[in-house]
């Protein structure tokens, strides 16, 4: 095919899932995957292999090929019939945690299967133990209801009635949860009506074969750069605080062994599964170990996010793991332990090429709500923090930003003090000193406090790193621990990193991230970077003093 | 007389009106180093007589660079305790997710020039914490001025949108002591909620203020020079225009102003010719705007950005894709074709320039082709080198194995394919089926690649106004005076009283009223359209829609609401008719209306002859008539292949479709 052609075929196929996201957003009902844009779409060969992807939040992007691996595992292809959907939670069987949903459809063009679309969104409850964080989970069970690879019928553009009725008597907020859903079945129509026309356009035969060159052009990407790589096994660990039952720390231990232009992870020598909710299903484990081999091949090269790009990756981990568990242990909270395989994974790459990495960053994205339950007017406000990236090589890391497989906005002051009269927010900064330093220093993080304006507002969190914090590279220093903090009567307290309480008028509650860790030993910082810093704040006198050896001007 | 000055990257470009209403222009090269210096030297030297121009608008690109090479003034700025890091923190979303060393937009104002103040408001407009003594503040502010050499001042603080007294307060003081420091509150930018939004469009305006005023000031004195005793003002973001004096105090709105008077310009010509909706091509060197413009009005956009920093002042809803005469064709490192986002630029410029450019464009592709002459392009003005052209392209062909011919003609058709994109993202994105519309092509590429843009579109008709290559400098003649004044007021639609609504609108009304006072416009009769912006309560998502204040006595705001409810169903495919709605802000738009009639047109050469030559379309050379646009007379009508070829851009006429001249001198092509 000559290269203006495929370069049309491949434009327009990229921009399928870009379509079904803005499709999505406009259909969707909750603030959750239209604020925070919690959700993430793929286009799928005839096969059930990722050709394009968007752009979205990390961890639920790559997610949806193993989903669909497995819907097809107990589905195979040829029982798919025009007009089927296949919807999936279970972390059991390719899903991620029960909130995050998958909806897939077949396309089909002339009687013939042509292509598959996938969405998938995080909804913001979906019954289980209470609303907001469950730190009481023990089962998956607790964590909500499970929709296990179900194919049903579409009824006009929407689920099957007794499916939705079935979903809506388990869940707390059921308009929301049903109204994205449908959001995420425009966005699969979406794929089936641009693809036919494409095809309309193109001709089946070229559109089929460019979907498999565009895997074999991202896979040859990959493995160009892979080469370059030292051959070698590296191995590299991270650590989880606890599990919210009062066990831990736990350790994730990962292999990383580069052969020739493949590279192979494996996760022997990890904890066993928590009796607590920060297990992480093996798909999640997937979708981690990718984005941090994409993040390090990606330096260079701009590889297509595809079926392709994972094609020389290998991942294993024993069964029965904290990053493979066995059911019913509960997954809730795998986002903690999803970090942990991404740095496990990083720091081994580090030790093969530093120059493609970073300093370990603050990796831990709390996740909080602040409910006031009422007969008829039940209100969540929930939300989730940033904190300090990683230093790289050649930069700084970033201050209070989203850390790598999330991508959530934060909520204005405003906003917040407006829609949920019981919260007022008293401060909202870049926390002094609490990066790593080094040649180049790790991002800072951040601190909000909430005032309680009423009595008996019911508080849940989840966080980490308040025990092990950010390291430094080569010579770099870590960056500070995340904290959570209470003040009552003019006392202040610590909580839990995993935490529940009864709020009462006067509280204030801190949310307290840490940085990323330093890149280089500090005294080779240049002096003119450590000066601004200390002219901005983001460092002490007393640090530029101390650390930096910087002499005051007089 | 009036005249237009359009200062751009590249051009310059000059339209002056007489009171016949004839036309004369002029195109010159852009002086980046000092644009205001270029522009006078340009009017000097066009020999247009100052001193009988009544009005000059003038529309540049200063606000938008200084932005985006951060050569603002030093301002600092006042904030309530607690939120010093506002610009620092924005609000924590990545736009490229799989880069580990991804790096945050670059505040305006550093951190150091950040203070804070003990007060506070809550949201429903209470004092929580009293504003204590100044004394403290005006000091710091003093050292500020000393030691950093502070030179533009602002203050936004939490819930000001809900009550300003304290934000008021401290600019009363900041006044008295600091009387020659420009001054700038968020509630006189923009009294709307959303602290970060409202902080980095407040301190844009403060950073911008005093390099609007130095800029303004050297283009006064220089025209005064010059004997210009008219009136100067300037084109702003949202369509409209303003005099010199506003701009410098609400700097802000004069961000984005060229391809702003780029889609008035079209707007008004397309009017005038009978066609109400149309899509707007703009395309030039580096990129193509794309705008919708609906029953003679352009969409504009209240969430905008710049160098990724929110704006939130109104804005001609304009998407822009990297896709224009310069955008360099290449092979990336998988092997695959692509044509831009990077460009040549104007230096050194495509490789037919002969300016030591080496890698083919899309300028380049259509020289190949036969679409552009060389000794034709930019008048005569610029001799292109095909043989460079082809050197280019024949490089990039063997490297992907390809003939040259096919390759140029697939440049063309991939750069086609990025403006695609941006005209689906204004059209079929929006809910709009671009088969309704007319494609209106401008710049100096846009008439090349309209064809084949309008069949993929199924767009049948297509219209080349006047002067494509300066339709941005027209657009800065024909212009409304228009400001538009906000009032964020969250309240339940249910909760909401009639004298409530009357009287915020009275308020804005007022507002607007004095504004257009000081532009000595306000005897022309004004035109107030007041509107609320609406969303259900707890989205972030609202719309913004029309009120008809003779029916709020009776209705209070519900054709409003019901009118919300259609139009989200129309933009979302579903909406909530039971449940609860909320007003978040009020919106009246004032428009001091000019009354300038569009292009007339002048006697023409009424038997035009053309060259005959080939052009290389669908694999094969092809015969083709070339000729050249102001001999066109009105009437004008032949069917493509036609190369119709003007000083500043040229149209391709392809095979199928048909060329006339409309009675107001406009390029009509229709698929036939």
């Amino acid at each position: 095919m000559d290269p203006v052609r495929l370069n049309l075929i491949v434009r327009a196929l990229e921009s399928i899932p870009a379509e079904m996201s803005i499709n999505m957003l406009k259909a969707a009902y909750s603030s959750i995957v239209r604020e925070a844009k919690d959700f993430a779409t793929n286009l799928f060969d005839r096969n059930g292999k990722s050709v394009t992807q968007s752009e979205q939040i990390p961890i639920l992007v790559a997610a949806l090929s193993t989903a669909l691996r497995f819907a097809i595992k107990k589905h195979p292809l040829p029982t798919w019939k025009p007009g089927e959907l296949v919807i999936t939670n279970d972390p059991y069987n390719g899903g991620q945690h029960v909130n995050d949903i998958a909806l897939f459809m077949p396309i089909f063009l002339e009687g013939e299967r042509v292509g598959i679309a996938g969405a998938i969104a995080h909804h913001l409850d979906l019954g289980g133990v209470n609303a907001g964080i469950i730190g009481s989970a023990t089962e998956v069970f607790h964590d909500g209801i499970l929709l296990p690879r179900i194919k049903f019928t579409m009824r006009d553009g929407k689920l099957d009635p007794v499916l939705e009725e079935m979903i809506r008597a388990n869940i707390r907020v059921p308009d929301e949860t049903v109204g994205d859903l449908h959001a995420q079945i425009v966005a699969d129509r979406t794929a089936e009506a641009r693809l036919r026309a494409i095809i309309k356009k193109f001709g089946k035969q070229d559109v089929l074969g460019v979907m498999q060159r565009l895997q074999d052009y991202a896979e040859r990407l990959t493995r160009q750069e892979v080469a370059s790589f030292p051959d070698g096994e590296f191995t590299g660990k991270a650590m989880v605080d606890d599990d919210s039952q009062g066990n831990g720390p736990f350790i994730v231990r990962a292999s990383v062994s580069i052969r020739d232009t493949e590279i192979y992870v494996d996760y022997a020598g990890t904890d066993f599964q928590a009796r607590g909710m920060i297990n992480c299903p093996f798909a999640s484990t997937l979708a981690a170990t990718y984005t941090a081999i994409r993040q390090v091949v990606n330096t260079r090269a701009t590889v297509p996010a595809n079926d392709g790009s994972t094609r020389p990756l290998t991942i294993s981990a024993p069964l029965g793991c904290l990053v493979n568990p066995l059911p019913p242990a509960s997954v809730h909270a795998r986002f903690i332990t999803a970090y942990r395989c991404y740095e496990a994974v990083m720091d081994a790459l580090s030790k093969a090429v530093p120059e493609r990495t970073s300093a370990v960053g603050f990796n831990s994205t709390y996740c909080f709500a602040f409910s006031v339950p009422g007969a008829g007017d039940y209100r969540i406000m929930s939300e989730t923090t940033a904190g300090g990236w990683g230093a790289g090589p050649h930069s700084d890391g970033a201050d209070a930003l989203p850390l790598p497989l999330s991508n959530c906005s934060n909520v204005p002051a405003e906003w917040v003090e407006h829609q949920f009269p019981y919260l007022r927010i008293n401060r909202y900064e870049i926390i002094q000193d609490s990066c790593g330093h080094g040649r180049q220093r790790g991002g800072l993080g951040e601190l909000k406090e909430y005032e309680i304006l009423q009595d008996d507002v019911a508080f849940s969190g989840m966080c980490d790193r308040f025990v092990y914090p950010a390291s430094g590279f080569d010579g770099g220093t870590e960056g500070s621990k995340g904290a959570l903090k209470i003040y009552r009567n003019g006392k202040a307290s610590s909580l839990p990193s995993k935490s529940t309480a009864i709020l009462r008028k006067g509280d204030r509650v801190q949310f307290i991230t840490g940085g990323g860790g330093g890149y280089g030993p500090p005294a080779e910082r240049a002096r003119e970077a450590v000066k601004k810093d200390l002219k901005a704040g983001f460092i002490s006198g007393e640090t530029a003093r101390s650390i930096y050896e910087l002499e005051p001007d007089r | 007389m009036r005249v237009g000055v359009e200062i751009g990257g590249t051009f310059t470009d000059l339209v002056a009106m007489d009171k016949n209403g004839t036309i004369r222009t002029c195109k010159v090269l852009s002086t980046p180093s000092s644009p205001a210096k270029g522009a006078l030297a340009a009017l000097e030297k066009w020999g247009v007589p100052l001193g009988r121009v009544d009005v000059l608008v003038h529309g540049s690109t200063i606000a938008t660079n200084t932005v985006l090479e951060r050569t603002g003034a030093i301002t600092a700025l006042i904030v309530t305790m607690g939120f010093r890091d506002v610009l620092e923190i924005q609000r924590h979303e990545r736009t490229h997710v799989y880069d580990l060393y991804y790096q945050k937009v670059l505040p305006i104002i550093p951190r150091h020039l950040i203070l804070e103040v003990d007060e506070r408001i809550a949201a429903n407009g209470t004092i929580v914490r009293q504003l204590g003594t100044m004394e403290k503040l005006l000091s710091d502010v003093e050292h500020l001025v000393r030691k950093e050499g502070v030179e533009s001042l602002t203050v936004v603080l939490l819930n000001s949108y809900r009550n300003s007294v304290h934000e008021e307060a401290i600019g009363q003081a900041i006044r008295k002591r600091f009387p020659e420091i420009p001054l700038t509150l968020s509630v006189e930018v923009l009294p709307q909620f959303r602290e970060y939004e409202r902080a980095s469009t407040t301190a844009m305006s403060a950073y911008l203020k005093p390099v609007i005023r130095r800029y303004m000031d050297l283009l006064q004195t220089g025209l005064s020079a010059r004997d210009f005793r008219g009136d100067l003002h300037i084109m702003q973001s949202n369509g409209g225009i303003f005099p010199v004096a506003a701009a410098q105090q609400q700097a802000v709105n004069v961000i984005l102003s060229g391809p702003a008077a780029g889609v008035v310009g079209a707007t008004c010509v397309s009017n005038s010719a009978g066609h109400r909706n149309i899509i707007t091509l703009d395309m030039g060197g580096t990129s193509t705007d794309v705008c919708l413009v609906h029953d003679g009005k352009p969409r504009v956009a209240v969430d905008n950005q710049i160098g990724g920093l929110p704006i939130l002042v109104p804005m001609v809803e304009i998407i822009t894709v990297g896709a224009g005469g310069g955008s360099i064709a290449y092979v990336d490192p998988g092997g695959l074709l692509k044509v831009g986002p990077a460009s040549s630029g104007a230096d050194p410029g495509p490789s037919c320039y002969g300016r030591g450019g080496t890698q083919p464009t899309v300028t380049d592709a259509n020289v190949l082709c036969g679409l552009i002459r060389p000794g034709k392009f930019f008048g005569g003005n610029l001799r292109l080198c095909p043989d460079l052209a082809e050197t280019a392209v024949l490089r990039l062909a063997s490297q992907l194995k390809m003939e040259t011919l096919s390759l140029a003609e697939g440049i063309i058709k991939v750069a086609n394919s990025n403006m695609m994109e941006a005209i689906r993202l204004a059209t079929l994105e929006r809910g709009h089926d671009p088969r309704d519309y007319t494609l209106v092509a401008f710049g100096g590429a846009g008439g090349m690649h309209a064809c084949s843009l309008a069949e993929e579109l199924e767009v049948s008709s297509v219209l080349v106004p006047q002067h494509p290559g300066l339709l941005s400098a027209y657009g800065l003649l024909v212009s409304d005076f228009r400001r538009e004044f906000v009032r964020t007021e969250l309240t339940k639609s249910t909760d909401i009283r009639a004298d409530q609504v009357l009287e915020v609108f009275a308020e804005l009304e007022d507002r607007g009223r004095q504004e257009f006072e000081k532009y000595q416009v306000s005897r022309r009769g004004i035109i107030l359209s007041p509107s609320v912006d609406i969303r259900y309560l707890g989205q972030e998502l609202d719309l913004n829609i029309e009120v008809d204040l003779s029916r709020v006595m009776e209705e209070r705001l519900q054709p409003a609401v019901k009118a919300f409810h259609t139009m989200y169903f129309r933009r979302c495919g579903h909406c909530f008719p039971e449940a609860e709605v909320e007003v978040v802000n009020f919106r009246l738009t004032v428009i001091a209306p000019n009354e300038i009639s569009p292009f007339p047109f002048g006697e023409a050469n009424s038997h035009p002859k053309g060259e005959a030559g080939e052009v290389y379309v669908g694999g094969s050379w092809i015969e083709c008539i070339y000729i050249e646009r102001w001999k066109l007379p009105n009437g004008f009508s032949a069917s493509g292949p036609l190369v119709i070829e003007d000083a500043t851009a040229t149209t391709f006429v392809q095979p199928g479709w048909m060329a006339s001249v409309d009675s107001w001198g406009n390029l009509v092509l229709t698929n036939s």
